[in-house]
C-alpha cells in the first residue's frame, strides 16, 4: 500500500542517516543540509551549503577515490531542483559506472528552499531518466520502502539512484551557519581515519 | 592536426610524476592528445565530463578521499566552472589543479574564441586564483609541480594557462 501522504524530508534524512552510519553521505544545499544537521550531525556527513547541483560530481569524485574498498558506499543526497540544474552529471555517472555510488533523490516537486516554486518533476520521472543514463533505479513511496530500497541498492553493484517523492515544505529548524571550512574539515578527517591501511 | 604531441606528452608525464591519478576533461582541440593519453593509461581514471563545472566536484571528492587529480579544460570551460570554483572549492578550501587551454590570445584566428581570450586572465585575477602561462616545454614539469605544490599548501585553485606556443605547431 502506498503511503497516503509522502514522508517529510526530515524523516527521510533521519532514516538515511541511520542507514549509512559509516559511509560518506554528501548533502545538497539549503533545507537538506540544515534538516540533516538538525536531525543529528555526524562526521560522515558532508554538508554542501551552496553550489546547487554539485552533489553528484562530488559523490562521484569520492566514489572514484574510494574505489576498491569492499562493502563501502558513497551516498549522495540530492533534491529534484539540484538534480535538474546539473542533469548532465547523471550521464557522466552512467558512462563511468562506479559500483560504489548510490544517489538518493528526495523529490518534492519544488524549490522548497527558495519559496516553493514548482520544478519540472511534476511531469518528469527522475528514476526513468537515471535508468536511461545507465544507473540502476529504485523507487520508494514511503519510509518503509525507502528503507528497503536503500538496503537493496547497497547490496547490488551501482551506480544506483533511489527516487522518492516527499512532502513539500521545510521543517522548522535552525539555519546551518557554521564555517564551511570547519564543516568540510571534520568530514575530511573522519574519512581519512576511516580509510583502510 | 597541428596540436603538439611532443609537448602534450611532456605535460602528461609531468602530471603522472606529480602523482595525479584522476583526470577530468571535456574534449577540446588543443587537449586531444592529453585526453587520449589519459584514456589509454590504466593507472589513471579519466572522467569524461559533459560540463566543466562537474570537474570541480570530482576534484573535490577526490581530494577528500586523498587522491590527487587534475582538470583539463578550455578557458571557456573555466568560465562555465566559476560558480563551482567560488562556492565549493574556495568556500571549502579545496585545492584544484586546473590546466586551461588559452584560446583567443595572440595568434588566434577563430573569431569565436576571442572574447574568452580577452577576459581569461582578468577573471582569474577577479577570483583571486594564482596562475602561470606555460609556454616553454623545458619548464613544463617545473610549472606543473609548482602549481600543484601551491594548490595543496594554499588549499585553493591554481591555474596553468596552456598557450599557443606550447600546444600548437605551425
Amino acid at each position: 500500500m502506498p503511503a497516503s501522504r509522502p514522508p517529510s524530508r526530515y524523516d527521510s534524512l533521519a532514516l538515511i542517516s541511520r542507514a549509512f552510519p559509516d559511509d560518506p553521505v554528501v548533502l545538497t544545499c539549503g533545507a537538506t543540509c540544515r534538516e540533516m544537521a538538525a536531525a543529528g550531525r555526524r562526521d560522515n556527513h558532508y554538508y554542501i551549503v551552496d553550489t546547487m547541483g554539485i552533489v553528484t560530481p562530488v559523490a562521484l569524485g569520492l566514489a572514484l577515490g574510494m574505489a576498491g574498498q569492499p562493502g563501502r558506499r558513497v551516498v549522495g543526497v540530492e533534491g529534484d531542483g539540484g538534480m535538474l540544474t546539473n542533469l548532465n552529471a547523471l550521464t557522466t555517472v552512467g558512462y563511468l559506472k562506479p559500483e560504489n555510488l548510490l544517489l538518493v533523490v528526495l523529490d518534492n516537486e519544488s524549490y522548497a528552499s527558495t519559496g516553493g516554486q514548482y520544478t519540472f518533476t511534476t511531469d518528469l520521472d527522475l528514476a526513468d531518466i537515471a535508468q536511461s543514463c545507465g544507473l540502476r533505479p529504485y523507487r520508494a513511496d514511503g519510509l518503509e520502502s525507502l528503507q528497503s530500497a536503500l538496503s537493496e541498492a547497497s547490496q547490488a553493484p551501482g551506480p544506483s539512484l533511489v527516487h522518492m517523492k516527499i512532502a513539500p515544505g521545510n521543517a522548522q529548524v535552525p539555519l546551518l551557519l557554521d564555517d564551511p571550512v570547519t564543516l568540510g574539515d571534520r568530514f575530511h578527517r573522519w574519512l581519512a581515519g576511516s580509510m583502510p591501511g | 592536426m597541428p596540436v603538439s604531441s611532443v609537448n602534450s606528452q611532456i605535460i602528461y608525464d609531468a602530471l603522472k610524476d606529480a602523482g595525479v591519478s584522476i583526470i577530468s576533461a571535456l574534449p577540446e582541440t588543443w587537449l586531444v592528445h592529453l585526453v587520449g593519453m589519459a584514456d589509454a593509461d590504466p593507472e589513471v581514471t579519466l572522467v569524461r565530463l559533459n560540463k566543466e563545472e562537474e570537474g570541480v566536484g570530482i576534484s573535490a571528492g577526490a581530494h577528500l578521499a586523498g587522491r590527487k587529480s587534475a582538470m583539463l579544460m578550455q578557458n571557456h570551460g573555466l568560465l562555465t566552472s566559476v560558480n563551482g570554483i567560488v562556492s565549493l572549492a574556495q568556500l571549502y578550501r579545496i585545492p584544484l589543479l586546473m590546466l586551461v587551454s588559452y584560446r583567443g590570445e595572440m595568434g588566434e584566428r577563430d573569431p569565436w574564441q576571442t572574447e574568452g581570450g580577452l577576459v581569461t586572465e582578468r577573471v582569474l585575477d577577479a577570483l583571486g586564483i594564482m596562475y602561470r602561462k606555460m609556454s616553454d616545454p623545458a619548464l613544463a614539469a617545473r610549472d606543473i609541480r609548482q602549481a600543484q605544490t601551491l594548490a595543496e599548501s594554499s588549499l585553493r585553485p591554481v591555474a596553468l594557462l596552456l598557450t599557443r606556443e606550447l600546444m600548437w605547431e605551425e
